[in-house]
């Protein structure tokens, strides 16, 4: 049950994080469109005008063969290796491009894609859009059938200890129906027993896997830089808690609930 | 609560445990049932206290009633009926992992008494049975006798309309079997029906009590002062 609900906050974690990234940039539409060597500053600032002209076109900024040399190296300041040999010539100067939304920068990409004179490269941020989709897509997907596996694993688990201990207390459960003790009287410690397994397995695995992303926060923030992975409060982690404390109760009562039907049922 | 048994007859398979076994038992009475063993003294224990049902005939327990054939008894009756019924089984069944006071208040529980009004009740009949010294003692710790003791404190913690004891002395020897069948006796005189089964003649001819003789599933004798070869 532990395990279960470790995966399950890894990947609610993980596809929350995928999100964010993904709204990060669907917020932010950009396109950087490199240009061929030797483009003349007139038509270069033709161009821009033009861009700028397009509805929903939000900035356009041009970034020099040096002011891209002055990213590299910013960029890259940790690896000298990166940094011998590389001069601005050897880097491409760009026209990058924000809009409002996908679609408008859609249309301009391509506009600017059409014009091989002036460009020599456009990359669309759709691909990174895309692929990210594919990613977050593919998590989802991949944990969302380990989850289901070993939920119902866990329950039959469940299902098979509390049998099991049913078993071993035969002789008592015989006894107190003697006595004149209900059938929910007889059932109901062993009812509330898979339900603190499915709670405890909850919490556990949910503090176990918070545990491990409030450790491994610094590194995967600094790795990301402004792209936000992870939401800014704890209140969806505390949601999150909720839900897998309630699925855990759910879980431990039905899988507990089926082994004391089986046994009463002899 | 009466107890009326009307043609009752009871098979287990082939085997023919009861046949036409009839008889009734008003309020307040001290019944043995005596015979050998494999007689259907138990059988006829077991079907009072709905443990199981008869195949034939019918049997009226207080306001449960056991009917044979397909028709069920309805699962509430009998687990009223059971708590107005205290038990002494042979074999004692009491909970290991429990103490003495825990399994005296095991009907206690059963019946949502909890508080002062549980303990009071626990003190009074361990008091009975001289057990409060040891209400603390695991059954592990404890003798036959005792043992015995504590299961008819148990009985009497629900303060039972009847009492019903299957060979309660089978495992006592004769002084501490004679103890517990005078409290038994000292309880049925407070008005609690007493049906107890026993193959100890001894005891059933000192009583002077009802006596049921059953052999071979069927009542040859039922005396009211009778003795054991009746």
């Amino acid at each position: 049950m532990v395990v279960n609900f470790l995966m399950v906050s890894l990947f609610v974690f993980l596809l929350l994080g995928f999100s964010l990234v993904l709204s990060y940039f669907e917020s932010r539409p950009e396109a950087t469109a490199f240009l061929k060597d030797g483009v003349s500053q007139a038509i270069i600032n033709n161009t821009i005008s033009e861009l700028k002209g397009y509805s929903g076109v939000r900035e356009v900024k041009f970034v020099s063969k040096e002011d891209a040399l002055k990213i590299y190296q910013q960029e890259n300041k940790d690896d000298p290796l990166l940094l011998e040999m590389v001069t601005a010539e050897i880097l491409p100067a760009s026209i990058e491009l924000s809009a409002d939304n996908p679609l408008i920068l859609q249309d301009v990409a391509q506009k600017m894609k059409d014009r091989k004179d002036i460009f020599d490269d456009v990359i669309f941020q759709k691909d990174v859009l895309d692929s990210l989709a594919k990613w977050t897509n593919l998590v989802r997907n991949i944990g969302l059938s380990i989850i289901v596996f070993l939920t119902i694993v866990s329950a039959f688990v469940i299902s098979m200890i509390i049998g099991m201990k049913i078993t071993l207390r035969k002789g008592e459960i015989e006894t107190l129906r003697l006595l004149g003790a209900s059938n929910f009287y007889i059932q109901w410690p062993f009812l509330m027993e898979g339900m603190f397994y499915g709670i405890f397995g909850a919490i556990l695995g949910w503090g176990v896997s918070f545990g491990a992303v409030a450790y491994f926060r610094p590194k995967i923030t600094s790795f990301f830089g402004d792209i936000p992975f992870w939401p800014t409060t704890i209140t969806p982690f505390l949601i999150l808690l909720v839900l897998e404390l309630t699925a855990g109760l759910l879980i431990g009562l039905l899988a507990s609930g089926v082994a004391v039907k089986r046994y009463f049922r002899r | 609560m009466n107890i009326e048994f009307k043609e009752v007859g009871k098979k287990f398979g082939e085997l023919s445990a009861l046949d036409r076994v009839s008889f009734q038992v008003k309020q307040g009475e001290f019944v043995f049932i005596t015979g050998p063993c494999g007689a259907g003294k138990t059988t006829i224990l077991k079907i009072i206290l709905g443990r199981t049902r008869p195949s034939e005939g019918e049997a009226i327990v207080g306001e449960m009633i056991l009917p044979s054939g397909k028709k069920k008894p309805r699962a509430k009756e009998i687990i009223m009926a059971r708590r107005k019924i205290g038990v002494i089984f042979q074999d004692f069944q009491l909970i290991e992992d429990c103490t003495v006071e825990e399994n005296v208040g095991i009907p206690l529980d059963i019946l949502h008494i909890k508080g002062s009004a549980r303990s009071e009740r626990i003190e009074k009949v361990l008091k009975k049975v001289a057990l409060l010294s040891k209400k603390d003692f695991f059954p592990a710790q404890l003798s036959g006798g005792e043992l015995q003791r504590v299961c008819l404190a148990r009985a009497l913690a629900v303060e039972p309309e009847v009492i019903l004891a299957d060979e309660p002395t089978g495992n006592l020897d004769p002084e501490t079997g004679w103890k517990l069948v005078e409290l038994l006796d000292k309880i049925n005189k407070g008005g609690t029906t007493v049906i107890m089964a026993t193959h100890n003649f001894d005891i059933v001819n000192s009583m002077q009590k009802r006596v049921i003789k059953v052999v071979d599933g069927k009542i040859v004798a039922d005396k009211k002062k009778g003795k054991y070869d009746n």
